[in-house]
């Protein structure tokens, strides 16, 4: 680093006089003190571009206090100033202070001046002297400050351009950001970075432009941290050298030659990788005392161990591991890397591992080098590791050894887990268990079973291949010939080595006989079926449990386990138990005589509920429902049946009727029903629920013997009130005839009607003249002429109504009261026994009037004034007088009326009459018709306007429909129909032939 | 070009294509420089180190098509030797193990391409141009003085490269024809 120094020009001089002066100035002390502060002589500087410090040193006589001044030159502003205590240095006489700028010392030019201070007492100032900048115009580039800083992370940093001579200053970035500066010279620029954080491991990049960007120049700086080794430790491996290992807790961010270095007891480390976080440095002897130094240029750390070698002792892996194999057990042998390992003892870990399994064994001995693994299986791989650790001061395990792998030797299997199962007959199965690996030993090349019987001397033998695990047998012959109950299975699995111990079963033959004993409820646990039973201290059988599925009834595929004597619990697992499936679990004596069932369950491993439902049928019983039902196959329950619920079904809502817990009962009867539809559903529950239930429906009939007697009563009373009406009315029967069957004068012809003698000929005769007497102020209400038709049973059934007009069968209509016999025609007075029999059987046209009345007065019929009896006349005169008079019905002339009546009425009234044909039921009254002529029906049919004339009264001298015309139909047609005068008149007058 | 006299060997014209390019990895290099040097606008001074003692691809066209072929391939060979020992430096120099990768991968490149252009010349029967200054003989330079240097050194090699690319072209062509 260059040294400025600034020499003094002058020195102190020590003459007597100025002694004496001195002594005299003591006098004095306080009274002039600045005679005696001398002037800082002999400034010199000296800079530290890097570090920016600055050493000012200068000559100060005996002052102790100081006031320094630094002032950038060129601005003369002042960078600092204060009043600083320095002690001269007792060897060079010279007082020194450091100060540390916070620019660049290149940035800008300073001025440096001290003057001694005593109190308030000052000394002049010294000399200026000048430190200077790279911004002297001596130095025209552009210039950037510092270069290639490294600084920790969260230093503040103050960068300085230089712009170059005769240019303008633009800015400063660092990294992307555009920094504010300061003003420090004419050419020179600063900005200070605040709380720097971690840069690119290529630094951040500090770039100043000059305005306009033509020139730039830059600076990197690099942000990281100080190093933080940590977990020093170190040890050996080959009992001589030490292996010293640590890592570094933090990342410093920097690299190359800015990265960190480390020396271990002052020997320099070199890595192969540095970029790893663990590190590693040997040193070859060991030493007890251990340093590792980290040093980057943002400081060091030191970190120590020390430990005796014997305590730090690391194995290497043993090497060049061999075996010597058997079927049960296997020798491991192996080397060292290092001969000093023969006298280390050593705790030595082998790691077998087969079948996805590790164990571990442990060996000592001293400088191990082999073992014996026993207690293997045969015929099986093992892969085996090896590791040491020193048996005294133990440090650490040392490192593993290769894997290495090796399969033991076969060797003959174990004998086979043997049992049965017997049908209800004399066949069944002999079954036995597959050999695990670990149980055959080695391939299995096939089985021997035999069945033998002592007592009959029955021995036979069959060879079966490896993948046979359950032989059928039929015994029904032995069974016939032996008088004992067993026969002996024997089965014996072979493989390489040779074959197994013989497995034996004995088969009862009695098997059918054994009752069935109390069935228990195994209730399945989350381990599975757990069992208990009495253990009798005279026993000393072994157990055999058995267990299959409950619906099984052939060849089931059983499974077992056997059990030593004395024991008196079992949880019996299986994989192959499923939810829903009912078990039977059998517990059986297994001894040198035949298996004895000695206890049985039954059980669930999850109870679901009954995947179908009951059989539901219902019937009835008098007024009463019966519900039975089936009972569920076992398969389908899926659980223990708790119970049944019958519901009854209203909408979509069931009803809970009852609640059956007996599940033999599967019936039930619903009381106190009214008539009408029922739906029942009857649903079996078990502890998961009930099943879906069966839906049976029943329409409730009435009680039959109770509807007899009820239609019995119903008629008595009818009858009864019949005879009441019949004999009223044929005690009344003259009242009954004078209020509703009046009298009706009978129509007297003009002519000489008594020549006729034959049937009536109802073709219009041109001479016959029907005199009608038109009233316009006529009241139908008044009147009522009510037409009944015919009355063909088969017409009824068609409906008349429905008939077309033009039909091929002219409508028969029948006039009451009109003259029929062969008499001539006279005057008659209609009575209600002549109105039924005085009917018309035309060919042509029949037409009964039923009635003709006024309500209060006579209906007269004026057909021919002349043919009428006088009193007749006179009545019929009278009448027609009279029929300008209100309230009489008749109006004068011949004017029969029909009462309209709806159809409706017909039906409510439920009339033994036939309908009308609407439109000429609709009629309200009559009016001649001289369009119709009775030789064409067809063409009367065909006019429209002729349709409600079929019900019109036709006049016997006339011919002419009586129809009525259109407004007064239609008036008609707006009024009640009938009223219940009318309806008993009807009733009464109504005839059938 | 101007058409030469000498046939160059066939196998010298079979190796005269470009599959040398920088764009897969320009952007990552600058990148790893730094802001401004990934900028887009950004040109810092061409410094005159020992890495770029290399003839400049800014020549003038009409000049550069004034010049011989011997002169261009000589220019040419001299330029990649130059170019071919500063990508190796930075290739060296770089903490990025991707980019360093690329670099090296691409320094193969530049050998064949090297090998190329002397046996050409060879083939033609130039003469091949004294072997370009030893790099280690380079003064101490700041950081961003290298940063600058290596971003030169890119950027003249993609300019070669795109010289190149275009006078073997120019140059296969009148050789053939």
């Amino acid at each position: 680093m260059p040294r400025l120094s600034v020499s003094p020009s002058s020195k102190p001089n020590c003459s007597p006089v100025w002694l004496i002066s001195v002594l005299l100035g003591l006098l004095a002390i306080h009274t002039n003190a600045k005679d005696v502060l001398t002037v800082p002589q002999q400034v010199s500087l000296s800079a530290n571009m890097y570090t920016q410090h600055l050493t000012i040193s200068w000559l100060g006589g005996a002052a102790t206090t100081f006031d320094l001044m630094i002032l950038r030159t060129e601005l003369n502003e002042t960078v600092f100033y204060e009043t600083v205590s320095v002690t001269m240095n007792q060897v060079s006489g010279r007082h020194q202070w450091n100060w540390t700028s916070v620019e660049p010392l290149q940035c800008t030019s300073l001025s440096i001046k001290i003057r001694s201070r005593d109190g308030q007492t000052t000394s002049e100032w010294s000399n200026t002297q000048i430190l200077q900048g790279s911004d002297l115009p001596s130095n025209e580039e552009l210039q950037m400050y510092p270069q290639d800083r490294i600084v920790p992370v969260g230093a503040n940093t103050t960068f300085c351009c230089i712009v170059e001579e005769g240019k303008l200053f633009g800015t400063i970035r660092y990294g992307n950001t555009v920094m504010n500066t300061t003003r420090l010279s004419r050419r020179s620029f600063a900005a200070t970075v605040v709380n720097q954080e971690l840069s690119g491991k290529t630094g951040t990049n500090v770039v100043c432009f000059d305005n306009p960007k033509t020139k730039l120049t830059g600076a990197v700086v690099f942000v990281g941290y100080p190093p933080l080794p940590t977990d020093f430790v170190c040890e050996t491996r080959d009992l001589t050298s030490a292996v010293c290992q640590w890592n570094e807790k933090r990342d410093t961010n920097l690299y190359r030659k800015r990265g960190t270095r480390y020396s271990l007891n002052k020997r320099n480390c070199t890595f192969s990788s540095p970029e790893e976080k663990q590190k590693e440095c040997s040193v070859a002897q060991w030493e007890g005392n251990f340093t590792l130094v980290a040093v980057n240029p943002l400081g060091q750390y030191s970190l120590t161990d020390s430990a005796e070698i014997n305590h730090r002792v690391h194995p290497v892996a043993p090497v060049n591991l061999t075996f010597v194999v058997h079927a049960w057990n296997a020798s491991v042998l192996w080397q060292w890397e290092y001969n000093s390992y023969s006298s280390l003892a050593l705790d030595c870990q082998v790691e077998l591992a087969s079948q996805g399994y590790k164990t571990k064994r442990t060996f000592s001995g001293v400088g191990l080098r082999s073992v014996v693994l026993s207690d293997l299986y045969p015929d099986e791989d093992y892969s085996v590791q090896v590791c040491c650790g020193a048996q005294q001061n133990f440090w650490k395990w040392g490192s593993w050894s290769k894997s290495f792998s090796f399969k033991t030797n076969n060797y003959v299997p174990d004998a086979p887990d043997v049992w049965m199962w017997m049908n209800k007959d004399y066949t069944g199965q002999v079954i036995w268990k597959p050999l695990t690996q670990r149980q055959s030993h080695g391939l299995i090349t096939g089985y021997e079973v035999t069945l033998w019987s002592p007592e009959v001397n029955f021995q036979h033998t069959e060879f079966f291949s490896p993948d046979t695990y359950a032989v059928p047998v039929n015994l029904t012959q032995i069974a016939t010939r032996s008088s004992d109950n067993k026969v002996m299975a024997t089965v014996i699995a072979k493989n390489a080595a040779g074959v197994s111990q013989p497995a034996s079963v004995l088969i009862p033959l009695r098997l059918t006989d054994v009752e069935p004993l109390t069935v228990s409820r195994a209730v399945y646990t989350d381990r599975g079926f757990p069992l208990f039973w009495q253990h009798n201290a005279n026993d000393t059988c072994a157990y055999v449990v058995e267990w299959y599925e409950a619906s099984c009834k052939w060849d089931c595929p059983v499974e077992w386990i056997k059990l030593a004597a004395g024991n008196t619990n079992v949880t019996i697992k299986s994989a192959n138990f499923q939810p829903g499936v009912r078990y039977n679990i059998s517990l059986y004596s297994n001894s040198s005589e035949a298996p004895e069932l000695l206890q049985h369950w039954q059980g669930y491993m999850q109870e679901l509920v009954p995947s179908s439902s009951v059989l539901l049928s219902t019937t009835q019983q008098d007024s009463d429902i019966l519900l039975t039902w089936r009972e569920i196959p076992l398969v389908n329950r899926r659980g223990f049946l708790l119970g049944y619920n019958i519901y009854i079904s209203g909408g979509s809502q069931l009803t809970l009727l009852a609640n059956l817990s007996d599940l033999e009962s599967r019936s039930y009867t619903v009381k106190g029903l009214s008539q009408g539809l029922y739906n029942f559903t009857v649903k079996a529950y078990t502890s998961a629920g009930e099943d879906k239930g069966t839906t049976a429906s029943i329409t409730l009939e009435p009680y039959t013997d109770w509807l007899i007697l009820e239609i019995l009563v119903s008629l008595g009373i009818t009858a009864l009130l019949l005879a009441v009406v019949t004999v009223i009315c044929y005690k009344k029967r003259k009242w009954v005839k004078k209020v509703f069957y009046p009298d009706i004068p009978e129509p007297k012809l003009s002519g000489d009607w008594s020549r006729s003698q034959g049937p009536l000929d109802v073709k219009p005769s041109p001479h016959s003249l029907v005199h009608m007497v038109q009233k316009p102020e006529w009241d139908s209400s008044k009147e009522v002429l009510v037409v009944i038709p015919e009355e063909d049973e088969d017409e009824e059934g068609l409906g008349i109504g429905d008939e077309p007009v033009d039909t091929d069968e002219p409508t028969s209509l029948r006039y009451y009261n009109q003259v029929v016999d062969e008499r001539p025609i006279r005057p008659r007075f209609p009575d209600s026994s002549d109105s039924s029999a005085s009917s018309l059987d035309s060919a042509c046209t029949d037409v009964t009037y039923t009635g003709i009345q006024t309500s209060g007065s006579s209906l007269v019929f004026q057909l021919d004034p002349q043919g009428s009896s006088e009193g007749h006349q006179s009545q019929a005169d009278l009448s027609v007088c009279g029929g300008g008079g209100g309230g009489g019905g008749g109006g004068g002339g011949y004017r029969p009326q029909m009462q309209s009546r709806a159809p409706s009425d017909d039906i409510g009234l439920a009339s033994p009459e036939p309908f009308l044909e609407p439109q000429a039921a609709s009629a309200g009254g009559y009016k001649p018709q001289s369009s119709w002529h009775f030789d064409s029906p067809v063409e009367a049919g065909e006019s429209g306007r002729l349709a409600p004339s079929l019900g019109s009264p036709t006049s016997v001298a006339s011919t002419q429909f009586l129809l009525p015309d259109e407004e007064e139909y239609a008036e008609e047609k707006r009024q009640p129909s009938s009223s219940a005068a009318t309806w008993f008149t009807n009733l009464l007058s109504s005839t059938k032939p | 070009m101007q058409r030469s006299r000498v046939r160059p060997h066939p196998a010298a014209l079979c190796c005269m294509s470009f599959p040398l390019s920088l764009t897969p990895f320009m952007s990552s290099a600058l990148t790893y420089l730094g802001p401004p040097f990934n900028e887009k606008d950004f040109s810092p001074p061409r410094p005159n180190s020992t890495a770029l003692s290399l003839p400049s691809a800014a020549t003038r066209l009409e000049l550069w098509h004034g010049l011989e072929n011997q002169a261009r391939l000589a220019q040419n060979q001299k330029a990649y030797s130059v170019l071919l020992a500063a990508v190796r430096e930075l290739a060296r120099s770089t903490l990025c193990p991707a980019l360093k990768t690329s670099l090296l991968h691409f320094c193969t490149g530049l050998d064949g391409l090297l090998g190329s252009i002397s046996a050409l010349m060879t083939t033609l029967g130039y003469a091949l141009p004294p072997p370009s200054a030893n790099m280690e003989m380079r003064p101490t330079m700041n950081d961003f003085a290298k940063k600058v240097e290596g971003f030169w050194i890119l950027r003249e090699l993609q300019s070669w490269l795109w010289r190149s690319a275009k006078d073997f072209n120019r140059l296969k062509k009148r050789l053939r024809g």
